[in-house]
């Protein structure tokens, strides 16, 4: 399957509709990075959401940099005396990067 | 209608149009808009999800209850520990009134002029506390038994169960708490302990699934007497969102298997779970409220989100005309 990224702000109600859903591939990402199935209904939801079109090298930037700065984030959140385990209940797993389709 | 009564035992139900998405499977019912006509409820169409309006206040390790369309979450996490509460009126989120104590990991259930809040966890601490919303505030009420954190909480305001979690100091317990609108009491255990799971049902018919006890697919049923360990998740996770009525009938949605989340969507019809179709967006410490036609699922990291998307999935209604 061939795919499309893109761009764009989620506006809440009707930004993704269930018919939508039916018609093409869609999934989003951190960075408000989606990727798109490569279709004429996936062209007409990138339209009907103004979205800005990437390469996918260009999308995997955007979601490695906003995971990386979630990453810095937990890192830097700390509480005093809180072992490893400890700082893991109180915060889950550690954000990861991973690789889009 | 006679005959139907006396075969069934209870009369044909009227009701207003299709109905379809508060529906059931094999329901026959009088279409109150029609003249002679009946309809019949045939199975369950492929659900989806679309997007809905976002939370105010993006966060994760949430709770929620109510439904699709009047829906509440409160609590959760996002840089910090957070009371707020919000209502969802089927397109938006409108700031409440907050909990009276910031609390992430917590347990809730009942509706959104009805809800319960229980227990949870503060900085890896877990707490006993217990509040109820009418609608408009948050009460505190008594005391959960056991402090508690990353239940798996269903039911109502005055009929709660609280199931496993993580009880002081941070261990896995395999306790069961039930709430009758005024108490916590101690109830039959599950059979496996875990945090991070998921629940769904009342309190007479529940289902728990998913946390952290390998493979972090386990999913047991408890009929209002006894737990009963029953079919694996699919796709094991934790930290899942939740929706469903009673323990043959649920929806089990994102969550994650450290280190990713899942978009992973799974319907349990009483014995086994199917896959369905996927969230959009992929993440755990997500709320979740509503049923396996008609739910809502809100929140959720990483990164930390106020995304809402909703589930709709119909039944096919077959006309049958007698007239």
């Amino acid at each position: 399957m061939a795919y499309k990224y893109c761009t764009a702000t989620n506006w809440g109600k009707d930004f993704f509709t269930h018919e939508e859903r039916t018609r093409f591939y869609l999934s989003g990402h951190p960075g408000n990075v989606w990727i798109v199935g490569d279709n004429n209904y996936g062209d007409q939801w990138i339209s009907k959401i103004s979205g800005v079109s990437k390469t996918k090298s260009e999308a995997q930037a955007i979601v490695t940099g906003v995971i990386e700065t979630a990453q810095g984030v937990w890192d830097n959140d700390n509480v005093s005396g809180e072992s490893s385990d400890e700082k893991i209940l109180r915060l889950k797993d550690r954000p990861a990067t991973y690789n889009i389709i | 209608m006679t005959a139907f009564k006396t075969i069934k035992g209870v009369p044909v139900k009227t009701i207003s149009g299709n109905r379809a998405g508060a529906s059931f499977e094999g329901q026959l019912y009088y279409d109150s808009d029609g003249v002679g006509i009946f309809k019949f409820v045939g199975a369950l169409a492929a659900g989806t999800w679309a997007s809905g309006g976002a939370l105010n206040t993006a966060r994760t390790n949430l709770s929620g209850c109510g439904t699709q369309g009047a829906g509440l979450a409160f609590g959760g996490q996002n840089s910090g520990f957070k009371n707020e509460s919000e209502e969802y009126d089927g397109t938006s989120w409108v700031e409440g009134d907050n909990l009276n104590t910031t609390m992430a990991y917590l347990g809730g259930c009942g509706t959104q002029t009805a809800g319960l809040a229980f227990g949870g966890g503060s900085g890896g601490s877990e707490v006993n506390g217990t509040e109820e919303y009418n609608g408009t505030s948050w009460t505190e009420v008594n005391n959960m038994v056991v402090g508690t954190s990353e239940m798996a909480g269903f039911g109502l305001q005055t009929a709660a169960i609280s199931a496993s979690g993580s009880a002081a100091p941070n261990s896995p317990t395999v306790n069961v708490q039930s709430y009758d609108g005024t108490c916590w009491s101690e109830i039959e255990n599950v059979n496996t302990a875990r945090y991070a799971l998921t629940g769904a049902g009342i309190q007479t018919s529940g289902i728990v699934f998913g946390g952290s006890a390998s493979p972090k697919g386990q999913t047991e049923t408890w009929n209002g007497t006894a737990w009963t360990e029953v079919a694996n998740l699919n796709t094991v996770r934790n930290i899942a969102g939740g929706a469903g009525t009673s323990n043959s009938s649920a929806l089990a949605f994102g969550g994650t298997d450290a280190p990713s989340p899942t978009v992973n969507t799974e319907q349990w019809d009483g014995t086994s779970w199917t896959e369905v179709a996927n969230l959009a967006v992929s993440r755990g410490g997500l709320g979740g409220t509503g049923t396996i036609t008609l739910a809502l699922a809100f929140g959720g990291t990483p990164p930390v989100t106020g995304a809402t998307e909703e589930w709709t999935a119909a039944h096919a209604i077959k006309t049958i005309d007698l007239s």
